[in-house]
């Protein structure tokens, strides 16, 4: 099995979150860990990951952080079918503001929305806790390896 | 990630000293680590306590951007890289030393001092960025007493503008879970005005700071003129409705603080009258309306210019190899975030310029117009004084001022570096070297009694 990491970060929080998670699926799953501002919609389908793992935090008023904006918008406008495509979103935020994951929830159902199958629920890692984000997603990534291990019951 | 080319094997590692342990200096820091995960890295820091602008420049009521730190912290204290506290480079050692020691030096001490205004000094005039550092109990500015009076008037219209009017203007009460020290805002002004020579659309600061201020239930806030509705660009128009949210009329019986806007405005004087000052402002655009405004006190916050109290100037190490665009200063030493480009751009700015900078320096390594073969510490050590602070004198700093949690902070600053040199210095109470800021008394938990 393979996973494909994407993150958006302007402050390194999700990045240091991408290579956590990262981490804890290197036992089980083979990992490439990419900034989304070097990831491109199509890339990301060509890689043909059995999981891909979006770390995006929240920026400005609710808008992905770093190179999120672009890849999102690229989605947006191609809609590719990503029927077949499992994902998991680690949201970051600051509960502070009224965006609070914004990012993450729009990620999640623009995903879901083109006919991606989301794994898990989405984490909101929130700055503003002192819950330290990248035990937060190590812990969420031990999850995500928990769904993935259990059979689908249909 | 991808960026960072991985590490061919047996390739020798160079030593790593970075002047500064701000973000800039941080991220470089970081970015090296991954590259090279076994070369010695250390990051020296004029002060006790690493991080610069995020314990000091950073909102103290704005604890999630401040928690950027743990990153860093995570660096340390895997013993990973290593921190070199209370040494000021330029004075306790010079550059010179550290490139005889170290095969790489990166210069990240960029904290640029306040811009003056033309017209505007003297008594009541207060640049945001030493406000900021005072609000945040940066040791340098224990002398600093701000008095703003019943009137303040805030010029510039950029995020640290914002900022100083927050805490201006936030209910006394409502700094829970913040670490600001709570005799730093006994008073407050009941009136404020904010003046920005641009029209709105055209005002720097981020739409979520404007919302932010909407918080305040006990103020009122009204502008002078909103241009351009229905922007096109999406962040100028979140902007703009954010600004007119704001002031839209709100019903708010007694209002403590009542803060005006003024866009458009120039500041041209600041004239002492019986009753306070007047601040003179002109149209911006025809140079011909005034608004004269009453005021007790001016906070100009127009951003930073050259460096502050810098032992060392960027202009002094510039060489014909210089390529300052890619952070080269001459061989073998390079310059990141503020130091590098000059006072402009925030933290996430400054993380893609450490990136940038470490991209070169792998070069440089890499193609061996750098060669690894400098002991780092050990060659330095001769030239380093006693009375360093390491990470884990930090870390001692931290939990004690964590343990202080009166008033609702998260924390209590400890303001002064003789207190600070004492927690940090818990296993060897004997000090070899005095540094302390002079003329000050101390009560149990580090404060000044009197500001």
């Amino acid at each position: 099995m393979n996973a494909l990491i994407l993150y958006g970060t302007e402050t390194g929080n999700a990045e240091a979150c991408a290579t956590a998670i990262s981490q804890v699926f290197a036992d089980t799953v083979d990992t490439e860990v990419h900034d989304l501002a070097d990831m491109t919609p199509q890339a990301m389908l060509e890689a043909d990951a059995d999981l891909v793992v979006f770390a995006t935090a929240t920026y400005g008023e609710g808008e992905f952080a770093g190179g999120g904006a672009a890849f999102f918008e690229a989605l947006r406008e191609a809609k590719p079918n990503l029927g077949g495509l499992r994902f998991a979103v680690f949201g970051l935020g600051d509960s502070y503001y009224t965006t609070f994951n914004q990012a993450g929830e729009t990620a999640a159902t623009m995903l879901t929305t083109l006919g991606g199958t989301h794994v898990g629920h989405t984490a909101r890692h929130d700055t503003s806790s002192g819950d330290d984000p990248e035990e937060t997603a190590q812990e969420w990534a031990r999850e995500i390896l928990a769904v993935l291990a259990t059979p689908v019951v249909s | 990630m991808s960026k960072i080319p991985s590490q061919s094997s047996g390739e020798r590692e160079p030593s790593v000293a970075i002047v500064g342990s701000g973000p800039a200096g941080c991220y470089t820091a970081q970015m090296l680590r991954k590259r090279w995960p076994s070369a010695q890295i250390v990051v020296f820091e004029r002060l006790p306590v690493p991080y610069g602008l995020l314990r000091y420049g950073v909102s103290p009521d704005h604890q999630g951007t401040k928690a950027i730190a743990r990153q860093f912290d995570r660096l340390f204290a895997d013993g990973r890289v290593h921190f070199m506290g209370n040494v000021e480079v330029g004075k306790h050692v010079s550059v010179q030393q550290l490139q005889d020691a170290f095969d790489v030096v990166v210069l990240a001490a960029g904290l640029g001092a306040d811009r003056p205004l033309p017209g505007l000094a003297g008594d009541g005039v207060y640049g945001a960025g030493q406000v900021m550092r005072w609000f945040n109990s940066h040791p340098d500015e224990q002398s600093f007493a701000p008095c703003f009076g019943a009137t303040t008037t805030i010029i510039g219209n950029g995020n640290v503008a914002v900022d100083v009017l927050r805490l201006l203007s936030k209910h006394r009460d409502s700094f829970t879970g913040s670490d600001l020290d709570p005799r730093l805002i006994e008073q407050q002004p009941a009136r404020i005005h904010v003046v920005g020579r641009s029209p709105a659309s055209a005002a720097k600061f981020d739409s979520v700071m404007i919302r932010e201020l909407a918080d305040i239930d006990d103020a009122v806030f009204d502008v002078d003129a909103v241009d351009a509705t229905g922007h096109e660009d999406k962040r100028i128009q979140a902007k703009i409705e954010a600004l007119l949210d704001l002031t839209a009329v709100r019903a708010v019986s007694s209002p403590r603080v009542h803060v005006s806007f003024h866009f458009g405005w120039t500041s041209e004087s600041l004239e002492s009258t019986p009753d306070g000052r007047t601040l003179r402002l002109v149209d911006t655009e025809s140079r011909q309306a005034v608004k004269l405004i009453e005021t007790d006190s001016v906070v100009t916050a127009v951003g930073f210019g050259s460096g502050l109290q810098h032992e060392i100037d960027r202009t002094y190490f510039e060489s014909d190899e210089s390529d300052l665009d890619c952070g080269l200063l001459d061989s073998g030493l390079y310059c990141s975030g503020w130091f590098r480009r000059g006072p402009t751009g925030g933290i996430p700015a400054n993380r893609l310029d450490a990136k940038m900078v470490c991209t070169r320096i792998i070069e440089d390594v890499e193609s061996g117009a750098v060669t690894p073969r400098k002991s780092g510490l050990v060659a330095l050590a001769a030239h380093l004084h006693p009375d360093t602070v390491d990470f884990a004198g930090w870390r001692r700093i931290d939990a004690a001022e964590a343990s202080r949690t009166a008033h609702g902070r998260c924390r209590t600053k400890v303001p002064d570096i003789a207190t600070m040199l004492d927690l940090a210095r818990t296993c060897a109470p004997e000090r070899t070297t005095v540094t302390c800021v002079e003329n000050q008394t101390t009560d149990a938990v580090g404060h000044k009694e009197e500001r």
